[in-house]
């Protein structure tokens, strides 16, 4: 019997907000364009470093807005919880009614969305840089297929759930690694790495293919809604995972941010410039992968946000530097959480998985900007 | 442990074997960079001169053989010491989308930047300098992928001139430039050799640009080195014939009395 | 099953061998294959090889003898030589036909985008295909899949349009950067949608995975008959434009120096890439595979020239379709494993191969 598509049509007022918000997102992207960008020069005692306005600016908006959206996250749901009580609840006021909903659902889910996005955009960033192909995604060194075979695998033929996130991890790891080593001859060339990819990639697939055949349906189904990547379920143990993994990455990828753009300048370029070029090459794609491989854990596979947020970031801000870098983790993280939102609320009551929404609407929204940026230029 | 202003005294090659993971191209080669002076290595194509200056920077392993900077092997030196020591311009440069001219010349400071200290105010003078003397003040914003070939030929000599190195290896710094901004880049290359005595070494196709400035003119042919010395002294047709063969006459430049060396036409007409 | 085994490896270890032979005699630098002489007729003959393996391996046991006379000297009573003729002699043409095209779709689009990581999938066509099929299912129920045909087949020529058209938006028209770029975009797009179908309701799944899998068994010879005429030319016009694609991959500059309509030629690459892909993902489903790895496997055995490039690849990339076909028959008899499947396995470390033994050169 036909099945009628009408319980999937958005509602009303939500599509309004939604539109609301991607225009004036997109008009406030466009008009940043036309600030000046000023260097600033900061020197203190040691330190010394060159800050470009615009990027301050931007990274700085990205934090306001990551703000609003996470207010409007705890807020909005099938129980809407009044603004300050909202907040009073998530930092403060642990012990009434919402606690539940704020504290066990909204709030970690929240949190989760950001840091999520921020490893998939900084991971993104880094691959991007490092191999010059717009195609480019931490997908290509095997990260979600790696993932994805564990998981897959746990989920139909082991019917499990614990575990899943470090099971995930070890994936993604193990399958870059086994990218890194079959691309190394007497060094690791862009374009040998892109096609070893390939071919681990097509493999791993097969792989989860042959599960997605062979197995009962449920479980088929379940896995198959892992690999679309959601946030679901999203604890804060799993807030804790992606901080930690943060906490360790990020500092470490601006400390190579400038080898990275060293490389960009080619391997001889940058050899003559001091680098171990080998090496440094080696400890970003370490940095780059994990970063992916810890977000991929907790989430399942979101690769559309390493793809083409770095794009969008670029568009806007041209050079690669560590501010670069940061407000493009903070692009991603406003990006994911309103997928996410999104994705929860546009067709209330249905939910659709993360993965789903990031795509649906963030294809069509960059897009625009790519577009609206070509026009400029 | 070196010190950070270790001006260099001696920079040779000695018995170098040099190849590209097949036939060496250059096989048994000794040669000595007269230090504060401009040595500029010509020769036909493929004869070896690229590889050669890539071996003194740095940029390719000999396979036998050892460059010697200071009377130690340059491949036992750290990366970082000597990318203060020697600069490179390589002949080809890959630049990336949407970079800007500063951001490009900036880039060049990386081996006396530490972790925190990313834009001191040296940083910021040499950049400075580096785009007043390529006449590049006015581009400084400018998206490298919108300038004309020469003018992104000076953006990389600018990067290197950041780089502030008492020695500079320079493949072909004067391609896509049009001759106002070649003997430009030449003269400043020969005041920075003799105000302040740096060591340039740089392959040049033009055999009169290169007899006008070098101080040592070295020539190269099938991976070995055919003639060395002043130009005024090893400069002749004989010398032109035996290197590129080509038959020429040389005579004395009348503006500046070096070498001239004027082709004959290569078939009667 | 053991001769099958034997004769598939001498196959693909062939050329394996070929390169291990040429770099222990230290020759010049460069592709393998250069004599096209030796060259063209061995891959033929690898490729007669592999249809008749394709005739005679399956889960039924049938002799060389009866696969021979089925061919050539049908007794329409023996039921060992029906079952070559009707079911394996057409999936052994499905084969061919869906290996061939996909293969040089594949080179093509990677000629045109000069991008390593492009394959024919990038056009949204596999995507456009699965998105069609699955709304099928989804919302018509329709569970044949001489039914799902027609859907991939206007799926997929939907999606390749749309791609087009938002990448010749803006200025210079459908450039190699923004063709790929769009291509992301839509593929994305209509890849959420799709997985947003599956995910929704259970019984699609169920009916949509073995689609999904890619496989050319089960399919009617009715299709594949509509369809061969305009895969045929397509395939011809393809080969042709080696030399086009030549030019067009020295770059945007070169080529215009050169006297070529850039513009033109893209167009008519892209009107045979969906053709060819188009056809293929409607008769066997999608295959990512062979339109991406089948390109630079040729262009490490016989140089950057596409001319050969794109000659090669009609000719192995049936190889490695039915090869993986014929190894899907026989691994888990009586069962079948899915061609899209075997393909990867059997493909993937034949490219890794290739890329750590020879001189792979990017476009």
């Amino acid at each position: 019997m036909p099945k009628s598509i009408s319980f999937i049509t958005p509602s009303t007022t939500a599509s309004i907000y939604v539109f609301l918000g991607l225009a004036t997102t997109t008009f406030l992207l466009t008009a940043v364009k036309r600030l000046d960008n000023k260097e600033i020069s900061f020197r203190h005692g040691f330190v010394s470093v060159m800050l470009q306005k615009r990027i301050i600016i931007l990274s700085a908006g990205a934090v306001v807005t990551i703000l609003a959206l996470g207010l409007i996250g705890l807020i909005v749901g099938d129980y809407p919880v009044p603004a300050w009580k909202a907040i009073a609840t998530a930092f403060w006021d642990k012990n009434n009614e919402y606690d539940f909903v704020i504290n066990s659902l909204r709030f970690p889910r929240i949190t989760v969305a950001v840091l999520a996005g921020i490893c998939f955009a900084a991971s993104g960033a880094i691959f991007q840089s490092l191999i010059n192909n717009p195609l480019v995604s931490p997908d290509i060194i095997g990260v979600n297929n790696g993932a994805a075979v564990c998981a897959v695998i746990m989920l139909a033929v082991g019917g499990t759930t614990t575990y899943l996130p470090i099971a995930a991890f070890i994936g993604a790891i193990l399958a870059s690694s086994l990218v890194y080593i079959l691309s190394w001859k007497r060094g690791v060339s862009g374009s040998r790495l892109v096609l070893v990819g390939i071919g681990i990639n097509a493999l791993l697939g097969a792989v989860i293919t042959f599960i997605q055949v062979r197995y009962p349906i449920e479980r088929v189904m379940a896995a198959a809604r892992w690999q679309a990547g959601s946030l679901f379920g999203s604890s804060w143990e799993d807030a804790r995972t992606l901080s930690i993994g943060l906490a360790i990455l990020l500092p470490a990828a601006f400390v190579l941010i400038n080898r990275l753009r060293l490389l960009q300048l080619g391997d001889e370029t940058a050899m003559a410039l001091g680098l171990s070029v080998e090496r440094d090459r080696f400890a970003l794609l370490t940095v780059g992968a994990s970063l992916a491989a810890i977000a991929v854990a907790v989430t399942g596979p979101l690769g559309f946000v390493a793809l083409l947020v770095p794009q969008v970031a670029r568009a806007v801000i041209g050079t690669l530097t560590a501010g670069s870098l940061l407000f493009t983790g903070l692009l991603g993280g406003v990006f994911l959480l309103g997928a996410d939102i999104i994705s929860q609320r546009l067709f209330a009551p249905v939910t659709l998985p993360a993965g789903v929404v990031t795509a649906a609407i963030g294809a069509p929204y960059f897009l625009l900007i790519l577009v609206r940026y070509n026009r400029e230029t | 442990m070196k010190h950070d202003n270790d001006s260099p005294r001696e920079l040779s090659g000695i018995e170098l074997r040099l190849s590209y993971q097949g036939p060496p191209v250059i096989e048994g080669l000794t040669i000595d960079l007269p230090i504060g002076q401009i040595t500029v290595i010509v020769g036909p194509n493929g004869c070896g001169k690229s590889t050669l200056l890539r071996a003194f920077a740095r940029v390719l392993t000999p396979d036998k053989g050892k460059v010697i900077l200071n009377g130690e092997e340059i491949q036992n030196m750290s990366t970082r010491y000597v990318a203060r020591q020697l600069g490179l311009l390589p002949q080809n440069q890959r630049t990336p989308d949407s970079i800007v001219v500063k951001d490009l010349i900036r880039r060049g400071r990386y081996p006396h930047q530490r972790l925190f200290d990313q834009w001191s105010k040296k940083d910021e003078e040499a950049v400075n300098k580096a785009l007043q003397i390529t006449g590049l003040e006015n581009f400084s914003e400018r998206l490298v992928d919108e300038l004309s070939g020469g003018q992104r030929q000076r953006v990389w000599i600018a990067m290197v001139l950041a780089q502030d190195t008492p020695i500079m290896l320079l493949d072909e710094p004067t391609t896509h430039l049009d001759m106002a901004h070649q003997i430009e880049i030449l003269e400043l290359l020969n005041r920075l050799s003799v105000e302040e005595k740096r060591t340039i070494v740089m392959v040049l196709h033009d055999i009169n640009l290169a007899a006008r400035y070098a101080a040592n003119l070295v020539a190269m042919r099938d991976g070995s080195v055919i003639y060395s010395g002043q130009p005024s002294e090893i400069v002749s047709s004989e010398m032109v014939e035996s290197v590129f063969n080509l038959r020429t006459v040389v005579i004395s430049d009348p503006v500046t009395g070096s070498p001239l060396v004027i082709p004959k036409p290569t078939a009667e007409i | 099953m053991i001769t099958a085994s034997v004769v598939l490896l001498a196959v693909t270890s062939a050329p394996i061998l070929a390169g291990v032979v040429a770099k222990k005699r230290r020759t010049r630098v460069g592709p393998i294959i250069r004599n096209h002489m030796i060259g063209l007729p061995c891959a033929l003959l690898v490729m007669a090889v592999v249809i008749f393996l394709s005739l005679r391996y399956g889960s039924l046991q049938v002799s060389w003898l009866t696969a021979w006379d089925a061919i050539f000297d049908y007794d329409s009573t023996d039921q060992k030589q029906i079952v070559v003729r009707e079911l394996r002699l057409p999936r052994t043409f499905l084969g061919l036909a869906a290996g061939s095209s996909l293969a040089l779709a594949g080179a093509l689009v990677q000629g045109v985008t000069r991008n390593p990581l492009a394959g024919p999938g990038i056009l949204g066509i596999n995507q456009g295909a699965a998105f069609a099929v699955v709304t099928a299912i989804f919302v018509a129920d329709i569970v044949s899949p001489e039914g799902y045909v027609w859907f991939a087949f206007l799926g997929a020529t939907a999606a390749a349009v749309l791609v087009y058209s938002v990448a010749h938006f803006g200025s210079g028209g459908a450039t190699p950067i923004k063709l790929v770029l769009s291509g992301v975009i839509v593929t994305a797009l209509l890849g959420s949608w799709t997985s947003a179908l599956l995910l929704l309701d259970l019984e699609t799944l169920d009916e949509a995975r073995f689609w999904l899998a890619g496989s050319i068994s089960g399919r009617g010879t009715e299709e594949l008959r509509f369809l061969f005429p305009f895969i045929i030319s397509a395939l011809i016009i393809g080969i042709l434009m080696g030399k086009q694609v030549n030019v067009l991959n020295l770059g945007e500059d070169m080529a215009a120096s050169m006297g070529q309509r850039t513009n033109q030629i893209r167009i008519l690459t892209g009107l045979v890439v969906i053709v060819l892909s188009g056809s293929a993902v409607a008769i066997a489903g999608p295959i990512a595979f062979i339109g991406l790895a089948v390109p630079h496997m040729v262009r490490s055995l016989v140089g950057p020239d596409y001319r050969w490039i794109l000659l090669y690849c009609v000719i192995i990339g049936p190889c490695l379709l039915l090869g993986s076909d014929i190894v899907g028959r026989l691994i888990v008899r009586p069962s079948e494993l899915q061609v899209g499947i075997v393909t990867a396995a059997v493909g993937a470390p034949f490219l890794i191969y290739l890329v750590r033994f020879t001189k792979i050169s990017e476009t």
